[in-house]
């Protein structure tokens, strides 16, 4: 891969990390770090890395890093990430911010892999490669994340 | 039917199992009535291979795709969320269709489902994203590198040939000699304390255009002058530093023909009472200051010092001396060398490998032994009484 090549794809997918990452870690300046160590990842394998294959090399990269994250901070607090309890629905002003909040209270790999294949619109095989499953389990992880949303908002009385 | 024209082909469908139950029994009833095919058909047998069992694909459960029970939901949700995630076929979709036509609470769970999917909020965008990118190092290739190193060492190659060329020309004594006539050669003689009028400036002459012999025919003399006098211009001024100019004066005389020679003031020496000059080689001289020679110049009877060209020896050895310090770097008094010793340094500096300088003299005989490197010289002389 070349320089440009490189700056290309700076160009083409930063902002796409960016919110995926944020949206792992809700935290916009962690978001930054991952995004860039990601890139700074793909500029030390360049000559290794096909440019078709850019996308899903950078996906993977910050995937693995906001997982390492989320590993650390588990150890860090001693205890297992606590699904946030179920707001009321007045208190959120429009169906994104609920449909936001109630992705944090999904599985890790339900909300990884919902995420890819919303924001990215990346397919089953690419989401495969990103996050090491089968096809097969990243379409029970979609589906089953699907209905797990759909219960919550159904509870909410949001969408009629 | 079989008979014993198409036999075989009936053994073959056997082994393949291509015979019904009726066809395998009028098989066995043919070889029954024609036993000397048995032998033929016993050897057939073996030729069916046995399958593999131990062969198994491991990975089927990864082709397989997952069933709404696998998923843990019902069919319509699985059709619902299929629908919306682009993976039903025709049939499926067409199915789902005629469902939804029927149930307002599937077209109900249908929104439901089209709002679980995540819209990105476009206008977040990574903040410093100039600094992610890198800026691209512009390669010199090779080729072009190895032309231009060559193109420069042409160029130095150029200047230091111009500038050896140009040395030659330069001169060295700066003479001054005193409108003293020998009575056949005049003798230029240095005095560093009078610039020297313009209108005394006469001719320039190299070191290396100085005899080397000085005792030459009288045609000899006139032919080395005249060709020394085609080269040179007529008037020069000699570019030298302001206190001490330098010039060569040849008088108008007659003796303007002959060679000149180094006087000593006030007295001019007379040519045979010189010392035989040696040749001398003039890019040695080249640029250097005139050479302070402190007997000469510390002499408060002379008020002009005197160029030893009646020594060229050591007027070489100094300023080689000189130059060699400089590579050597052996300035301080502590450090300095001999000549011979601050060659054999030299040369140690410039092939990288340790050098060894030592001399030996006795009354009879003289030892010398220079090593540089893996290689060893050694001289011995004998001392002439």
């Amino acid at each position: 891969m070349t320089t440009k090549q490189y700056n290309d794809a700076v160009d083409a997918f930063a902002d796409g990390l960016f919110r995926f990452a944020a949206k792992q870690c809700n935290d916009r300046s962690l978001a930054k770090d991952i995004v860039q160590d990601a890139f700074t990842r793909l500029w030390m394998n360049k000559e290794n890395v096909d440019f078709t294959k850019v996308k899903s090399y950078l996906f993977t990269s910050v995937n693995r890093l906001v997982i390492d994250y989320w590993r650390k901070s588990k150890r860090m607090t001693g205890m297992e990430a606590a699904p946030q309890t179920a707001g009321k629905p007045d208190e959120y002003s429009n169906l994104k911010e609920i449909l936001d909040r109630e992705l944090q209270n999904l599985p890790e790999m339900q909300r990884i892999v919902i995420l890819l294949r919303d924001y990215e619109s990346f397919s089953y095989a690419e989401i495969g490669v990103i996050t090491d499953l089968s096809e097969a389990q990243v379409k029970v992880y979609i589906y089953r994340g699907r209905k797990a949303l759909k219960k919550r908002l159904e509870k909410m009385n949001i969408v009629a | 039917m079989i008979n014993r024209q198409n036999y075989e082909i009936w053994f073959l469908d056997f082994a393949e199992g291509r015979l019904s139950e009726d066809q395998t029994r009028a098989l066995m009833d043919f070889l029954a009535e024609n036993e000397d095919l048995k032998t033929e058909w016993e050897e057939m047998e073996w030729v069916a291979l046995p399958a593999d069992n131990s062969f198994v694909f491991d990975r089927k459960e990864l082709l397989k795709q997952p069933t709404a029970e696998d998923l843990e939901l019902t069919h319509e949700d699985n059709l619902l969320i299929g629908h919306l995630e682009g993976d039903l076929s025709e049939k499926e979709t067409k199915e789902l269709n005629q469902l939804l036509s029927h149930s307002p609470q599937l077209q109900t769970d249908q929104k439901i489902y089209q709002a679980t999917v995540l819209k990105p909020k476009l206008s977040e965008k990574y903040p410093a994203k100039n600094e992610l990118k890198r800026k691209e190092k512009k390669r010199i290739p090779f080729r072009l590198l190895m032309q231009m190193a060559a193109a420069l060492i042409l160029l130095m190659a150029l200047v230091f040939a111009l500038r050896k060329k140009d040395s030659t020309k330069q001169v060295i004594p700066i003479v001054e000699a005193p409108k003293v006539e020998t009575n056949k050669e005049i003798i230029p003689v240095v005095k560093p304390n009078q610039a020297p009028a313009k209108n005394e400036i006469k001719e320039v002459e190299t070191i290396a255009e100085i005899p080397t012999k000085h005792k030459t025919s009288t045609t000899q003399k006139h032919t080395k002058s005249k060709a020394v006098r085609r080269e040179l211009p007529p008037v020069e001024e000699v570019k030298m530093p302001p206190q001490e100019p330098v010039v060569v004066q040849v008088p108008k005389s007659a003796h303007q023909q002959k060679r000149p020679t180094i006087q000593a003031p006030p007295k001019p020496i007379l040519e045979p009472q010189l010392p035989e000059p040696k040749p001398v080689i003039a890019h040695t001289l080249v640029n250097e200051k005139p050479v302070k020679l402190k007997k000469e110049s510390s002499s408060p009877k002379s008020n002009s010092r005197r160029i030893a060209l009646n020594k060229p020896k050591q007027l070489i050895g100094q300023v080689l001396h000189k130059g060699i310090r400089k590579v050597t770097k052996t300035e301080s008094s502590s450090t300095r060398l001999s000549i011979p010793e601050a060659v054999v340094a030299t040369v140690g500096k410039v092939t990288n490998s340790a050098t060894g300088y030592k001399h030996e003299k006795t009354p009879t005989v003289q030892k010398t032994c220079i090593r540089i490197g893996k290689f060893k010289f050694s001289r011995v002389r004998r001392v002439r009484r």
